[in-house]
């Protein structure tokens, strides 16, 4: 296998690894009383990281698409703005602490004493910047897509 | 250079200062968060029976994160659930480095405070803390909510 070949492999592996084997693995090596308060939170750990699991293979398997097809190629396009698109998909989840919905807004109670806490967190200027540099990453995808058929055209012609 | 290059620079730039605004502000809002409740809603507070009774309560929030921010506190004695018994509530600016005192005085009629605040009550405080920085753009609340009867 030359290295053109491993390396979109070795790229699907990593991502592989990264978010599906790691957060597959993680219910295991955490221990109990913080799987208790993060059950008491309202955090649905399970449901989590099995979006994460998916949103990774669905990643890995885009991945090893883009890498194999030539930039030149439509399939290389579509599968940098199916990227593009996965990515915002994940920072949704993972800002939303699984809840896409959320947009960004964690809500969470904790239970301490006879003492009941309601957290609040607003992160969803990051969603908004997280859209912003998908946006802008599409267009990016377009550019990059559209110069490599211009340089890979014959002199004097232009690509359809 | 491409313009695909230059995009690629741009958004790079937005994605560096995406993660250190988030950094900084998440930073910031946990130290200050941390001054701000020392030792929970009224722990540690002796409310002496005069008329009218006034409930004390004093923080000194500190900023030791990097960005300005803006703490809200709002203490509450609240009866059934939603019925406000007494309420008052502080807004202070923190700058980054600073220490800013913060003090509450919830008035109610000694009444009021008798029949809220004796045992069996089921009345609850309720202490609601309110950090926003970051230009406003992020922010955190905690509302707390603990038995206001006598233990």
């Amino acid at each position: 296998m030359s290295t053109k070949n491993i390396r979109p492999v070795v790229s699907a592996i990593i991502t592989l690894i990264l978010f599906v084997v790691v957060p597959y693995m993680l219910p295991e090596y955490i221990p109990p009383d913080i799987n208790q308060l993060i059950a008491e939170s309202g955090i649905d750990l399970d449901w989590f990281l099995n979006e994460i699991m998916l949103i990774g293979a669905v990643t890995a398997t885009i991945t090893l698409v883009k890498e194999l097809a030539g930039k030149t190629s439509s399939v290389w396009l579509l599968a940098s703005l199916a990227q593009n698109v996965s990515s915002l998909v994940f920072t949704l989840i993972l800002l939303g602490a699984g809840d896409i919905m959320s947009l960004g807004v964690v809500e969470l109670t904790m239970y301490a004493g006879n003492a009941t806490n309601y957290i609040t967190v607003n992160m969803r200027v990051l969603i908004y910047l997280s859209i912003e540099v998908v946006a802008l990453s599409m267009i990016r995808s377009y550019l990059v897509w559209r110069e490599a058929r211009v340089e890979a055209a014959p002199p004097g012609r232009i690509p359809a | 250079m491409k313009s695909s290059k230059i995009l690629g620079i741009g958004i790079m730039i937005v994605q560096l200062l995406s993660v250190v605004g988030f950094t900084a502000g998440f930073h910031t809002i946990f130290e200050v968060y941390n001054t701000a409740i020392p030792g929970g809603a009224g722990e540690g507070t002796e409310i002496e029976m005069t008329d009218p009774v006034v409930v004390p309560y004093s923080i000194s929030p500190r900023n030791n994160g990097y960005l300005e921010a803006r703490l809200t506190v709002t203490l509450s004695l609240v009866a059934e659930g939603e019925m406000v018994i007494a309420t008052e509530s502080r807004e202070v600016t923190i700058p980054p480095g600073e220490q800013v005192p913060l003090d509450l005085e919830l008035t109610m009629p000694l009444s009021t405070a008798q029949m809220y605040l004796g045992e069996g009550s089921n009345a609850e405080w309720v202490l609601e803390l309110g950090i926003t920085t970051l230009y406003d753009l992020v922010s955190f609340s905690n509302i707390i909510t603990m038995p206001g009867g006598a233990q």
